[in-house]
């Protein structure tokens, strides 16, 4: 049969119904209304509404898909399929010609909103989510859901009878969420062809795919022979979409029309030419001739699918933890930022390993000029060691840079030994008289190595106190310049909104550091300690 | 007044020191106190709270006070204004907040040594932790010099700035040798005055020899 024919026809019969409905605005009404509302606007360049264009210009832009057997189809130029007809009806109910225009699942949403098409009948899910995209008609015009099929011989009634069951599934089906539940297991695949060529070979007993796409598999009479519909789940209504801007007009129209071409049975007849599911459309088809959903059809609207899944407690979580890491970490996002602070805790190990291995080294030094036997030694030493124990740390290392910076041009590794060399003079002063004193305390009698090495023994406690104390006070490095993790952070600081978090992670960095400093002194304690002959 | 220095410059030295002093004196109040505190409870013998003291501890030892300072300084930063009403000067107060975790972490090791002592009946060893604890204030008034990296204005602080007035002269270590004889004298009156007041403390008491 003609197409333009069929149209006409089902145009008679959707008149029909209206004729009778009391308290409905017929759908050629509204048609007409919005002719005329059109007219004088025709002349001008913005006309406010989509349906004001489509009813001047004559033509109405449909995007469509053009490889979903049974449903949008092109061969050598001709167009086919259940939606190819229901763009025609809507075509032929506004008085205007059809232009298609091809869209995919990817492109159907930004076709609308870049104005490349009026209105979009692509096999798109009408879900909530989709909402914030596109204006969509309601009431839905095709519903599909997820059947399983298997094979003819095997009944399964229930969904009990699937629960020791392995379904071969694709992935990415949001129907999945609702499948495993109730099944033994899933096999995934990643197109529908497999699940059917699976199906047939025996691989897969059954198979769980939405009705629509596997309709023209079903209708082979080889597999139909074989395999049939066992349960349905998951519906998922179909819409019909516009743009959200500038298509108001045109979308209440839609809505109307689509209550009407339900009502009507158009849709239901259309789907029957093409052999799809129908159990839909019959019940749309019932519940749209009632009075009371003509009278007010938002009480007989279906909703969207609800697409978004129960978020589970560990969401919440991770959503804080994200949202906490929004806010307190991005103050390391931008590279400087980054750079320094990972130059920075570069610095503060090195000046923490240096502080160390000097404060060691200066120890031994004092220690062997105090128990010399020159007082040309001896004196100084000591008047030396009485300024360092009584002078604060910070004016040690002010004096020390000051001295530096008069033999030598600053720079960053002048700084950092300036700092290491304080803070070992402090320190070490303290360990070397520790050492000395032990030294003195060990019978003369001994060999002059062997005293040593008591000495050392007796004073481990004490070089292990100063080795702690001396990576305490190298954080205070950065008074004198050291581009430390402390400078590095105030640095960042200075160009960041959130502050609280630089602080906290220098705090925890220094606090880790001189944790771990105080295990390895511990660990140099008892070796030392080791060396002491037994009994 | 010696060389190019400032005419106020003593007094202002001064006046720095008694910050650092009022820093030093505060901090060992609370540190005292605190670790008083924990020293009590950690008599008590109850695994849980030892265990809450030994980390608790560990941490406060492990805290450099030039890194407290800063934390205090930095997270506290947009409060200064609201605390300006409680304290005379808030910045002061993060040094003093910031010695606190050494101070507590000494306090709680030297009370808990001497309250070991003071049961076993050695009064006298219990009695050292006078010069310990002024051997700790020593330490508190060099820490307090700290403030200086924030601007709080202590004796410190004003040596930098005069220093930065004297440029790369001489004078500069002259400054620099003044203020480390300054602080020497200091320390050294500490010292001789904790000796002193441990004389005068250990003349009251004698050890108990207990039986074991």
């Amino acid at each position: 049969m003609p197409r333009r024919l069929l149209s006409l026809l089902l145009l008679a019969l959707m008149l029909l119904p209206q004729a009778t409905a009391a308290t409905a605005q017929p759908a050629s009404a509204l048609v007409e209304q919005a002719r005329a509302d059109a007219a004088p606007l025709c002349g001008s360049a913005d006309r406010g509404d989509r349906l004001f264009d489509i009813l001047c210009d004559g033509v109405i832009r449909v995007g469509v898909r053009n490889g979903y057997s049974r449903f949008a189809t092109e061969r050598q130029g001709i167009r086919e399929g259940f939606e190819i007809d229901v763009a025609e009806q809507i075509g032929a109910l506004l008085g205007v010609d059809v232009e298609f225009i091809d869209v995919t699942p990817v492109t159907r949403i930004s076709a609308l909103s870049d104005g490349q098409i009026d209105l979009v009948i692509a096999t798109m899910g009408h879900n909530s989510t989709r909402d914030a995209n596109a204006r969509f008609i309601r009431p839905h015009y095709y519903s599909s859901q997820t059947v399983i099929i298997g094979p003819r011989r095997l009944e399964v009634t229930s969904w009990d009878a699937m629960a020791d069951k392995t379904v071969c599934t694709t992935v990415g089906n949001y129907a999945n969420t609702l499948l495993v539940p109730r099944v033994a297991r899933v096999m995934l695949f990643d197109t529908p062809d497999r699940l059917v060529s699976n199906l047939r070979s025996g691989t897969c007993t059954f198979i769980a795919q939405d009705d629509s796409v596997l309709a023209n598999a079903m209708a082979d009479p080889e597999i139909a022979a074989q395999f049939d519909r066992k349960l349905g789940f998951g519906e998922i209504p179909w819409g019909m979409a516009v743009s959200l801007q500038g298509s108001d007009k045109l979308g209440d129209l839609l809505d109307r029309l689509s209550i009407d071409l339900h009502a009507s049975g158009i849709l239901l007849e259309i789907a029957r030419q093409h052999s799809i599911e129908t159990e839909y459309l019959l019940r749309m088809e019932t519940l749209w001739q009632r009075d009371d959903c003509q009278a007010a059809p938002s009480k007989c609207l279906a909703p969207p699918l609800k697409a978004e899944l129960s978020p589970s407690p560990f969401k919440a979580f991770v959503d804080s933890l994200y949202a906490w890491a929004q806010e307190n970490l991005s103050v390391f996002f931008s590279e400087v930022a980054w750079d320094l602070f990972t130059n920075g805790m570069l610095v503060s190990l090195i000046a923490v390993a240096g502080a160390m291995v000097a404060t060691l080294v200066m120890s031994f030094l004092f220690a062997l000029c105090l128990t010399s036997e020159s007082r040309l030694l001896k004196w100084p030493l000591s008047v030396l060691l009485a300024v360092l124990q009584s002078s604060p740390p910070i004016l040690i290392l002010v004096c020390v840079a000051a001295a530096a910076n008069q033999l030598f041009s600053y720079s960053q590794v002048v700084a950092l030994l300036v700092a290491i060399l304080s803070i070992a003079l402090m320190n070490g002063a303290f360990a070397g008289q520790a050492i000395a004193d032990a030294w003195r305390s060990v019978d003369t009698a001994e060999g002059k190595g062997e005293r040593w090495r008591q000495a050392i023994i007796r004073s481990a406690s004490q070089i292990e106190a100063f080795l702690t104390n001396a990576t305490r006070g190298i954080s205070a490095a950065s008074f004198v310049g050291v581009a430390d993790l402390t400078n590095a952070l105030n640095d960042i600081t200075s160009f960041s909104r959130n502050q609280a978090t630089t602080y906290w992670i220098l705090l925890i960095f220094y606090v880790l550091v001189v944790m771990v400093v105080v295990r390895l002194s511990r660990r140099l304690r008892v070796s030392i300690e080791r060396l002491e002959p037994k009994g | 007044m010696i060389g190019p220095f400032s005419e106020d410059l003593p007094l202002r030295i001064a006046g720095g020191l008694l910050v650092n002093f009022e820093i030093a004196i505060s901090a060992l109040a609370i540190g005292l106190a605190s670790g008083g505190l924990l020293a009590l409870l950690g008599r008590l013998q109850n695994p849980f709270v030892n265990a809450a003291i030994g980390s608790s501890i560990s941490v406060l030892r492990a805290t450099p006070v030039f890194i407290a300072m800063f934390f205090l300084a930095g997270v506290l930063r947009s409060y200064t204004s609201e605390l300006e009403a409680y304290f005379a000067n808030p910045k002061a107060m993060f040094v003093t907040l910031a010695c606190l975790p050494y101070i507590t972490s000494y306090a709680y090791d030297q009370i808990s040594e001497a309250m070991v002592q003071w049961h076993r009946g050695a009064h006298r060893a219990a009695m050292l932790l006078i010069p310990n604890m002024a051997r700790s204030f020593q330490i508190l008034v060099s820490t307090s010099c700290f403030g200086a990296a924030i601007g709080v204005n202590e004796a410190m602080s004003v040596v930098l700035s005069e220093a930065e007035l004297l440029g790369q002269s001489v004078w500069r270590f002259v400054l620099y040798a003044l203020t480390v004889l300054l602080f020497f004298c200091l320390m050294q009156t500490v010292v001789a005055s904790s000796r002193l007041l441990h004389r005068f403390v250990n003349a009251r008491f004698s050890d108990v020899p207990r039986a074991c």
